[in-house]
């Protein structure tokens, strides 16, 4: 089976110094059948009192505090994976069939969803194929259109998005059809950033299915957390004391060993 | 019975001014504090009707417990067939984060604000339940306060319940729930809150401390209390007068400024209490209120004392046939809304609006329920010199500890308007003291 | 199982609130005090004493009568050094404390306030003023009485003692008034409390027993006594 090394380096730099600051952390790959850990390290600077624990959507997490001032904030991850297949047998939690904050659907999502028009005996691995194809027809990949707040119907009223988008409106019209579908966030191999695309559920497992690159997933997409939408996988999440510009610099790199 | 304090309301009114019992309000967009109208005629509730409320009001709240901690955990009222799983998982109170997790001491509505409306055949009904932060205990407080001051015959001759030890019943509350005997806070969002009076108020009365969101930090997955020259005290119960959405800007709204980051860890590690628990909203709404005296059933293997008001979900098929047909004389409420708003009267809808509607309930059939008009009684008030009849409710207090307890009072709210059926304070009512008579 | 320690934590902003709460009440009191002195005087000797009241004070002398020194100094909202500001101030902290402070204390500011806002009163000028003193006096009165715990209690205090050693330096009353202000003052920081800067208060000291105490010097090491 493939091996995976990844490597995740993030660093927050603060126009003026800021203190009290507390974050929440999604770095750490999941263990499960389609991704086996070999070996994992993060590394967070400053630190703080670290808690590790796992949210409701089943993510690692590391939280924490820092009280004394600081310029800069740095977290990182790396490690190594066993890769397969991508299906992932789970019993089904019932929320992943129901709208989501960022994927509820209105005029234009409902409009699209009717003409897809699912009335063909189809399983639901060719409906999300059809749903993802109709997606690349409507709208173009572009960066700088859209931000982390923006939802499914206000992309696809846009015509443009990135991966968070595509995904959200896969979502979206998955759930319109009854087709369980959760977001995840996580790496791909190549050097960039950090990806989004979708699960599906069909016949007792989960099936990864990558809207953005218009592609079912095989194999080798690092999954680093998982949740309705992008507001359950926010790699991090931080509130601080004091007024800054920040500026984010993420370096991301999966490679085969 | 009260007449010699109607005769003292001057006396009233200027005791109110002076303990500025106040009520915020946002008027086009800015915010104002303005006394809250006091009306000196109190609601008298007879000792026999007290008893039953009493009685139907624990058992409620507590298969409103029950039912939170069903569906949060295992959801057999889900798997039984009783609530249809839509219900849960489509509404905005329901939160996922909470599953698995148990509140201390498995309390999950430590305070529950039950409104009630009597109909003019003495029946009470339920209107309405609120689970998560309910608001007004303050008010009958000070106004007992003041108008025994103003008037004491009145209390000499009539047998009432005292109900000034509202702010001992939340500090016991608070107390049982205290992790390993910590800091106690009462969390405001601060002076431009509504209530910010009664947060401070009862602070004050329930010796505890009143904080803000930047008082509080969480280390090490326990909260402490930021004092002086970094000094931290360890908090081990909160009660938070900011809601679910606000609470945790880590992992709610991102850009709340009056939660308090990674709260939410603290409390699922049980490390400390938050009151009420997170998560609450499920049962507060709308929607699910249907299902409450089904609930009653189903946990405690009891019939339902309290009645709901005659209710309808669209979402039922048949329901809908008959919402759809009597939409004009019936209250339609948007299941998302609370406060007064998302209610509207078919009675006072034209033809075109009352499509409009019916479209709107087509498309979305979850997101409504529909209510007889319950024809209910109308208190006296004072206007000016005059007694005029106004449409009201009654908020009843039920506090959830070591023993579930009804505060023999409630806040008794009115319109001012005289064709308004809303009685909510956040559309400018006033209040009533409530009376509950010992024999 | 009451959890005492409840009451002592103070938070920053707290501390500070108190204080200034403290500070404010007692400006309003000795303005009011002072201001009757240097009206006496506008009755039949000097109509322009006002402005000396002014300059004492540290404040800038915008009116153009004695008539109009009075209404504005008095009453005016838009005027940032008016009494009825001063009020606002103390209300404005006051209204944020009313769990420490208790409801009763906090009354007697919403009253004086009140009644200023009342234009019957305002109309008859000055001397329907000395409900307010009442007021602040009640004020303090309610504050000694009432507010148990000892860190509030004593920075509520520190900044009256604070605040009426600057004015009384100011208006140059005898170097005695002001030793006696400073012991009042160690007595309320000597507690354990720590919200006081030493340095600056040996300093404040030591410059109050120099020749020239009414220095402008004075006051900056007074004013920087305080620290939370």
């Amino acid at each position: 089976m493939p091996k995976l090394r990844y490597i995740y380096k993030a660093k927050i730099t603060f126009s003026e110094r800021i203190r009290s600051h507390s974050y929440l952390l999604r770095l750490l790959p999941f263990g499960n059948e389609a991704q086996r850990i070999v070996e994992s390290h993060y590394h967070i600077f400053p630190r703080g009192v670290i808690n590790k624990s796992e949210d409701v959507f089943g993510n690692k997490i590391l939280t924490g505090y820092i009280d004394e001032f600081h310029n800069t904030f740095e977290f990182s991850s790396q490690g190594v994976l066993e890769t397969y297949p991508y299906i992932i047998h789970e019993e089904l939690n019932p929320i992943y069939r129901f709208v989501s904050r960022f994927t509820k659907p209105s005029d234009k999502l409902l409009q699209v969803n009717q003409e897809l028009d699912f009335t063909r005996d189809l399983d639901n691995h060719e409906k999300a194929k059809f749903i993802s194809d109709k997606i690349n027809s409507l709208i173009t990949y572009e960066g700088g259109v859209t931000g982390i707040g923006t939802s499914a119907e206000e992309a696809l009223s846009l015509g443009k998005g990135v991966c968070q988008d595509y995904a959200h409106i896969m979502i979206s019209l998955c759930r319109l059809n009854d087709i369980p579908a959760r977001y995840v966030a996580g790496f791909i191999e190549g050097e960039g950033f950090s990806h989004a695309w979708v699960e599906y559920y069909e016949d007792g497992a989960w099936h990864g299915y990558d809207p953005t690159h218009n592609v079912k997933i095989a194999i080798n997409y690092i999954k680093i957390a998982q949740g309705r939408d992008y507001g359950d996988c926010a790699i991090d999440k931080g509130v601080f004391r004091g007024v800054a510009f920040q500026n984010l610099e993420v370096i991301v790199k999966v490679e085969h060993r | 019975m009260y007449d010699l304090l109607v005769k003292q309301r001057d006396t009233v009114n200027k005791w109110m001014d002076r303990f500025g019992v106040r009520f915020g309000i946002y008027k086009n967009g800015t915010f104002k504090e303005q006394l809250f109208p006091f009306d000196p005629i109190p609601r008298i509730i007879s000792n026999s009707d007290w008893a039953e409320l009493d009685e139907g009001l624990r058992q409620r709240v507590k298969a409103l417990n029950l039912f939170l901690y069903d569906i949060y955990h295992d959801k057999n009222i889900v798997k039984d067939g009783v609530i249809p799983p839509e219900f849960i998982y489509s509404s905005s109170g329901y939160l996922p984060q909470c599953e698995g997790i148990t509140p201390i001491k498995n309390v999950y509505s430590h305070i529950s604000g039950i409104d009630l409306v009597q109909a003019k055949d003495g029946t009470w009904y339920v209107l309405e339940d609120n689970l998560r932060i309910p608001s007004g205990a303050s008010y009958p407080m000070i106004a007992r306060n003041i108008t025994r001051k103003a008037s004491p015959e009145t209390f000499q001759n009539n047998k009432i319940f005292d109900n000034r030890h509202y702010s001992s019943l939340l500090r016991k509350t608070m107390d049982y729930v205290n992790v390993d005997n910590g800091l106690e806070v009462i969390l405001t969002p601060g002076r431009y809150n509504s209530a910010y009076f009664e947060h401070s108020y009862l602070a004050e009365k329930a010796g505890v401390l009143l904080a803000y969101a930047d008082d509080l930090i969480v280390e090490n997955n326990m909260v402490y209390y930021k004092g002086l020259f970094d000094k931290k005290d360890k908090v081990g119960v909160i009660y938070r007068r900011i809601s679910d959405e606000y609470l945790d800007p880590l992992v709610f709204e991102s850009t709340s400024l009056l939660g308090v980051p990674n709260l939410f860890q603290a409390y699922a590690a049980g490390n400390v209490a938050i009151i009420n628990a997170f998560g609450n909203g499920l049962a507060d709404d709308k929607g699910i209120y249907y299902f409450v005296p089904k609930m009653v059933e189903y946990y405690l293997g009891e019939k339902a004392i309290m009645k709901n008001a005659p209710t309808y979900l669209p979402y039922f098929e048949q329901d809908k046939r008959f919402v759809l047909d009597n939409l004009h004389r019936l209250v339609i409420k948007d299941v998302a809304e609370a406060g007064g708003y998302g209610v509207m009267f078919g009675k006072d809808m034209d033809a075109a609006k009352l499509e409009e509607l019916k479209e709107l309930i087509k498309k979305e059939p979850r997101r409504w329920i529909a209510q007889e008009v319950i024809d209910f009684i109308d208190l006296e008030i004072i206007e000016g010199d005059e007694t005029v009849s106004r449409k009201s409710d009654l908020r009843v207090f039920v506090l959830s500890g070591e023993d579930t307890v009804v505060w023999p009072s409630g806040l008794t709210r009115y319109t001012r308007n005289p064709d308004s059926f809303i009685v909510n304070s956040s559309q400018g009512g006033g209040f009533k003291d409530t009376w509950v008579l010992k024999k | 199982m009451v959890s005492l320690k409840a009451n002592n934590a103070i938070s920053v902003i707290k501390a500070n609130r108190l204080f200034w709460m403290g500070r404010y009440a007692e400006r309003v009191y000795l303005a009011l005090h002072l201001l009757r002195r240097h009206y006496d005087l506008m009755i039949d000797e000097d109509g322009d004493a006002y402005k000396t009241f002014c300059i004492k004070m540290g404040i800038e002398d915008k009116y153009n009568s004695p008539e109009h020194f009075i209404a504005s100094y008095l009453y005016d909202l838009s005027n940032a050094d008016s009494v009825i500001n001063m009020l606002e101030s103390v209300n404005d902290n006051a209204i944020l404390l009313r769990e420490e402070i208790k409801s009763e204390t906090l009354s007697y500011i919403q009253m004086a306030i009140n009644y200023m806002k009342n234009s019957k009163e305002q109309s008859r000028g000055l001397g329907s003023l000395q409900y307010i003193t009442d007021c602040i006096l009640a004020f303090w009165g309610s504050a000694d009485e009432r507010i148990c715990t000892a860190n509030v209690r004593k920075t509520i205090f520190f900044g009256k003692f604070a605040e009426s050693s600057d004015i009384l330096i100011r208006f140059e009353y005898p170097l005695e008034r002001i030793i006696g202000l400073l012991e009042r003052i160690k007595g309320c920081i000597d507690c354990g409390l720590e919200m006081y800067n030493e340095a600056q208060l040996k300093a404040y000291e030591s410059q109050l027993y120099a020749d020239s105490y009414k220095d402008i010097k004075t006051l900056s090491y007074l004013n920087a006594i305080f620290s939370a």
